[in-house]
């Protein structure tokens, strides 16, 4: 790369100044041989020159660096090497600041620091730049520099040379994203990684192991991790840790593990060999992870389905569950309960389905399946494990795979047999309270009207015996006169009489009084009303002692009933609609109140309330309130209103406490009197 | 005025009332009627000693209520419970409540003065 033109000129003045000494020596003579002789040599050492240089350009050719020298200031003075084929740009332009043009402007300034600081420092320096080809790219070269001084230490040259590093620089480049890359990905990977000799003592862990358990890497190699095991999980883990170790099959192990919290979580471990050239293990390469919300999520479901299974148990209803894919049905255990232990699938259902029942229902169950409707209800036949026929409330649920097509059935089926049967008992029982409450009330209503009619019957009877009395001191009075009073007298003892039988006979003999429990007479009038529809949105409040009270059930029901709808009547047109029903003790009593938030009424409508006959309602004979009065007072109680107007109405009686049986023996002898008296007047 | 001569008849029906009346005074007996419960309560202390005669069912205070009054007040008087119904366990309620007996209407007047006589009697008796 230096310039051989200084050596040209020097071997070309030599070989003047051996021509021209040549020319003084003459033609013969030692003289002239010796300067022959040099020309020889010059001749060869102008070939061996030329040769070296050739020798040189190829290796150059070859060589793709380039080695320059520059000024200190950093201009090019001399360049070796194909700067042109690298850049396109002929060799010869690259000199003084030539070179700079080629290189990328955002190297520039980074290129000049590093050399400023290299050369200034005097240890030379080495940068990585581009240089713009022939193409047009750019190209990374690296330059390595070196200052020369003089012996003043002053410098004088930058040594330099420079190469072609761009698939170097890129593959490194590559490594670092790589590796970047890769770092990030070990980053966000939950897994944490580790590695154990063929031994299987853990060599390496991941630094993610340290945030995880929060210890010390240390303290998870060698065998070490085991401490952090849960100590129930301890042992099964370093069985198989072993096993694995001494097989070479892979590792797949779950554990909880004690974590930096304090808490256990449960992990799971895989670990596979990696062999050697000699195919023996030489390392142990494995990911732990944290499973615990998996796990976790596993139990709860678990817990759902054995709870499920329960629930379907305890309800005793069939749960089912239909593949529509396969056509696959499975019931629960209840089905066996129903029908036996043979459920066997679809077929077997159908068989079982009452014939008057089937197509109809095939026909619906085909509808549902085929349309877009989600939900079904059947009520159909469907033959028992005993031959009986029951039944059967179905009712099914439609899941959709993800794209919406319908892929499985669920549904359950409930024995409603039972049920049916209650209800006809209950509509029964009904029936004959109904009944029996008519006769009852019947008795009560002869009662009152015994009541009433006896009132104007005393005073007749009074005024007939007083007008014989009065008579009977005038004289001349004629007999007949005094026989008529007298058979009037007579006839109104005898209607007197007839009211008293027929009120006994309807009343079919003594109120039969028993101890009851004031709650459960109370709930049983409440169930009866509530199930009115009127009265769904009514209140109904019990405040109750748990007492027993000695009453005739039906005729104290009758008093309640009678209460209770008339409150409930008040209360038709209010806002708030509350029927409560209280009691206290009282002594041998119990007061009980039936309240209203009604409309309520005026004072002097209070005593007018129990006259039979006498009503503000539309429809009824106002009979209720007075037939209350009767059973009530036959009970031995009080019954009275208290009202505040427009706020409620509460009627108040006395019932009986159940008590000492004692007393329960003297009613059963009272009420057994009863029954031949009436015998008799049959 | 003996005091089994001398009545008071405790009932809210007008009819009753005045009929028992005039029939009692023609047997000589003296009668005053009260139409309330709580009338004949409020007098019964400036009253001279006498039967009564009290209805059982009456609206407003009732004949039982009326009863068990006089017996805290210890009166001392006999007291005779006129009843419509004939249930012996009301006229049994009545007695021992502390009245001397119970009639049924319609009623003799013959009965009546019987049962006054005995009351009397009765009275009379458990004194000595």
């Amino acid at each position: 790369m230096i310039s051989t033109a200084p050596l040209e000129r020097h071997l070309r003045q030599v070989r003047e100044a051996l021509s021209r000494i040549k020319e003084t020596v003459g033609r013969d003579g030692s003289g002239r041989g010796a300067v022959e002789t040099l020309e020889d040599h010059l001749a060869s050492l102008e070939a061996e020159m030329l040769e070296r240089e050739l020798h040189l350009q190829y290796q150059r050719d070859l060589n793709p660096q380039l080695q320059w020298i520059a000024d200190p200031a950093g201009s090019l003075i001399a360049i070796a090497g194909r700067w042109d084929r690298l850049t396109g740009t002929p060799n010869g332009s690259a000199l003084g600041d030539g070179w700079r043009d080629c290189v990328h402007p955002d190297d520039l300034p980074i290129y000049d620091e590093a050399a400023r600081e290299g050369i200034g420092s005097g240890t030379g320096y080495e940068i990585d730049f581009r240089v713009r080809t022939a193409d047009g790219d750019y190209r990374w070269l690296r330059s390595r520099a070196l200052p020369r001084t003089d012996a003043d230490g002053k410098l004088v040259f930058v040594y330099g040379y420079t190469e072609d590093v761009h698939e170097h620089v890129l593959a490194e480049h590559a490594l670092r994203e790589s590796e970047e890359h890769l770092r990030y990905t070990i980053e966000l990977n939950p897994q944490l990684p580790f590695r154990a000799d063929a031994d299987g003592n853990v060599v390496e862990v991941s630094t993610k192991w340290m945030k995880v358990v929060g210890a010390n890497l240390d303290s998870l190699l060698g065998l070490g991790s085991i401490d952090f095991v849960h100590p129930d999980d301890a042992e099964r883990v370093g069985v198989l840790w072993a096993r694995a170790i001494q097989t070479g099959q892979l590792l797949d192990s779950r554990y909880r593990m004690r974590t930096a919290s304090g808490g256990y979580r449960w992990f799971r471990s895989r670990a596979g060999p990696r062999f050697g050239e000699d195919g023996k293990i030489i390392a142990w390469y494995g990911v732990a992870e944290d499973i615990d919300e998996q796990v976790r999520i596993e139990e709860a479901k678990a817990e759902a389905i054995e709870r499920y299974r329960l629930a379907g148990l305890a309800t005793k209803d069939i749960i089912y569950e239909w593949d529509l894919a396969t056509g696959d049905i499975q019931w629960n255990g209840a089905i066996a309960l129903l029908a036996g232990d043979d459920a066997s699938g679809l077929d077997w259902w159908r068989e079982r389905l009452h014939p008057g029942d089937r197509d109809g229902v095939l026909r619906s169950l085909e509808r549902f399946v085929a349309g877009d409707d989600d939900d079904w209800r059947c009520d159909y036949r469907f033959r028992r494990a005993d031959g009986s026929w029951g039944h059967i409330y179905d009712r099914a649920h439609k899941l959709r795979s993800a794209g919406g097509a319908p892929k499985r059935v669920i549904g359950s089926m409930a024995d409603l047999t039972d049920r049916d049967e209650a209800e006809k008992k209950v509509q029964q029982l009904r029936a004959e309270l109904i009944h029996v409450s008519r006769l009852s009330a019947m008795g009560a209503m002869a009662a009152t009207l015994a009541h009433e009619l006896n009132q104007p019957l005393a005073a007749a009877q009074n005024w007939v015996s007083a007008a014989r009395a009065m008579i009977a001191s005038v004289p001349g009075v004629p007999a007949p006169a005094l026989e008529a009073l007298a058979e009037g007298r007579a006839t109104i003892l005898r209607a007197g009489e007839i009211i008293r039988r027929t009120r006994k006979l309807v009343a079919g003999g003594a109120i039969s009084r028993t101890s009851e429990g004031l709650a459960a007479l109370i709930e049983e009038a409440f169930g009866l009303l509530k199930v009115s529809e009127g009265n769904r949105d009514v209140v109904f409040e019990v405040a109750l002692p748990s007492v027993r009270v000695s009453v005739d059930r039906v005729q104290i029901q009758q008093v309640l009933l009678n209460l209770m709808r008339n409150g409930l009547e008040a209360m038709r047109q209010s806002d708030e609609r509350r029927l409560r029903v209280e009691a206290r003790s009282d002594g041998a009593w119990v007061e009980v109140v039936v309240s209203d938030t009604g409309s309520g009424f005026e004072e002097d409508m209070e005593d007018a309330l129990f006259t039979p006959f006498r009503t503000t309602k539309a429809d009824g004979l106002g009979v209720g309130l007075s037939i209350c009065r009767t059973i009530v007072e036959a009970h031995g109680g009080r019954i009275w209103v208290k009202s505040v107007p427009g706020s409620g109405t509460s009627i108040h009686f006395t019932v009986p406490l159940a008590d000492a049986p004692a007393e329960a023996e003297d009613e059963d002898a009272v009420t057994a009197a009863q029954p031949e008296e009436a015998a008799d007047e049959a | 005025m003996k005091p089994e001569k001398n009545i008071y008849i405790v009932d809210d029906d007008d009819d009753v009332r005045r009929s028992l009346k005039l029939l009692l005074e023609l047997s000589g007996l003296c009668v005053r009627t009260f139409e309330r419960g709580s009338d004949f309560l409020e007098a019964v202390d400036g009253l001279v000693p006498g039967t009564v005669l009290l209805d059982l069912r009456m609206d407003g205070m009732d004949g039982m209520t009326v009863l068990n009054e006089l017996s805290a007040r210890s009166l001392p008087w006999p007291v005779i419970m006129m009843t419509g119904h004939g249930e012996p366990e009301v006229g049994l309620a009545a007695i021992s409540a502390g009245a001397a007996s119970f009639i049924e209407k319609p009623f003799d007047e013959a009965v009546l003065l019987r049962h006054v006589d005995e009351a009397w009697s009765r009275r009379g008796a458990a004194a000595a």
